[in-house]
């Protein structure tokens, strides 16, 4: 029997719009690693904290031209 | 008083407090994926003007870390404008649109580009397990393949509350078929499945991979109806939840009309070939 046949009998004795979607999406194929890339969140990877200071130290200093470089302690 | 730019300055004195201390090892620990919750809990409590900005930027990163939107969601907007740390938000705001809808804000300072570009991982560790696990099964290392196969799918299944397990379903089916390609038997993987997902869900990902290979198959219906079984009887599953089931139990009913039709047709054409013969 088809795919698309059983879905689309099963959604007309019933069955949720959700739950049909969720199954023809889990049914759709997958391209690994095209549509695994795609399909997953950005991924982010430790630095460590002197590249987010850098980049506040830049963008604050630029945004604040009485000062705010680096030493604004105090 | 001047903004601090940089906390790491606070340690500079000739006596810093505690709480400098503690601000400092907490931005250190969110900021190389290491865990230091005694810092954290003591930043949590410190509400100086100059100081609270660098708390929820720990706490942001924390969270944009973790993969947790809600929580950078939360945490972003206590990012006091004009503050130091604020510059950031919207490189939080463009990993919060690429997390949610898949579309990175395009960010037009070079510093904030730059530093989502340094973040930011060029390809998914996940999506390079699933690959090696490809390679381990088409090299025939079933021991390794196995291995790598029920640690990606329970990764992805965990990966996010919502989208996660049907990400994994999806991918255990696709990676079911191939098996049936290579002449495996699949139930023989269930109890993988099953570690992976749970008994529901393991279940649920036996009986789609079945409803897919049946088409091209149809004597693999029997064994779809039984995968289907015994999703049913098993208690509920992220993906496979009551409404899931009761789809599945419609299909299952689709599928058990269908057998009766051809075992009617079955018994129809025995007595025409008698008479022919």
């Amino acid at each position: 029997m088809e795919v698309s046949h059983i879905l689309h009998k099963a959604q007309a004795d019933g069955a949720s719009t959700e739950s049909i979607t969720q199954l023809r999406e889990a049914l759709q194929g997958l391209d690994v690693p095209a549509d695994l890339a795609e399909a997953l969140p950005p991924a982010l990877q430790f630095v460590g904290p002197r590249p987010w200071i850098n980049a506040i130290k830049a963008l604050y200093s630029k945004g604040n031209t009485q000062g705010g470089t680096t030493d604004e302690r105090n | 008083m001047s903004p601090i730019v940089d906390p790491y300055i606070l340690l500079e004195q000739p006596k810093p407090l505690p709480e400098h201390w503690a601000l400092v090892d907490a931005f250190d620990a969110v900021t190389n994926g290491m865990d230091n919750p005694e810092a954290l809990e003591r930043i949590r409590v410190l509400d100086h003007t100059e100081l609270a900005s660098w708390k929820w930027l720990v706490f942001t990163i924390k969270a944009l870390y973790e993969g947790n939107a809600e929580a950078v969601e939360l945490a972003v907007q206590y990012l006091e404008d004009g503050t130091p740390p604020a510059v950031l938000k919207p490189l939080f705001f463009t990993w919060l649109s690429e997390h949610l809808h898949g579309k990175a804000v395009f960010l037009n300072q070079p510093e904030l580009a730059d530093l989502y570009t340094t973040l930011r991982i060029h390809q998914h560790p996940l999506v390079s397990r699933a690959e090696q696990t490809e390679e381990a099964l088409q090299q025939g290392l079933i021991p390794l393949f196995e291995h790598q196969f029920e640690k990606t799918l329970h990764a992805l299944y965990s990966i996010h509350p919502n989208e996660g397990p049907g990400l994994a379903i999806r991918y255990g089916v696709h990676t079911l078929c191939m098996l049936h390609e290579m002449g495996c038997r699949l139930e023989d993987f269930l109890t993988l499945l099953v570690q992976a997902l749970g008994e529901a869900d393991g279940c649920c990902c036996l009986a789609l991979a079945f409803i897919k290979l049946q088409e091209a198959h149809p004597p693999l219906q029997d064994r779809t109806l039984k995968a289907i079984d015994a999703c049913l009887a098993a208690k509920e599953g992220r993906f496979a939840n009551a409404d899931m089931k009761k789809t599945l139990g419609i299909i299952k009913t689709g599928f058990d009309a269908l057998d009766r039709i051809q075992r009617k047709q079955k018994v129809y054409r025995e007595p025409v070939q008698m008479e022919l013969f």
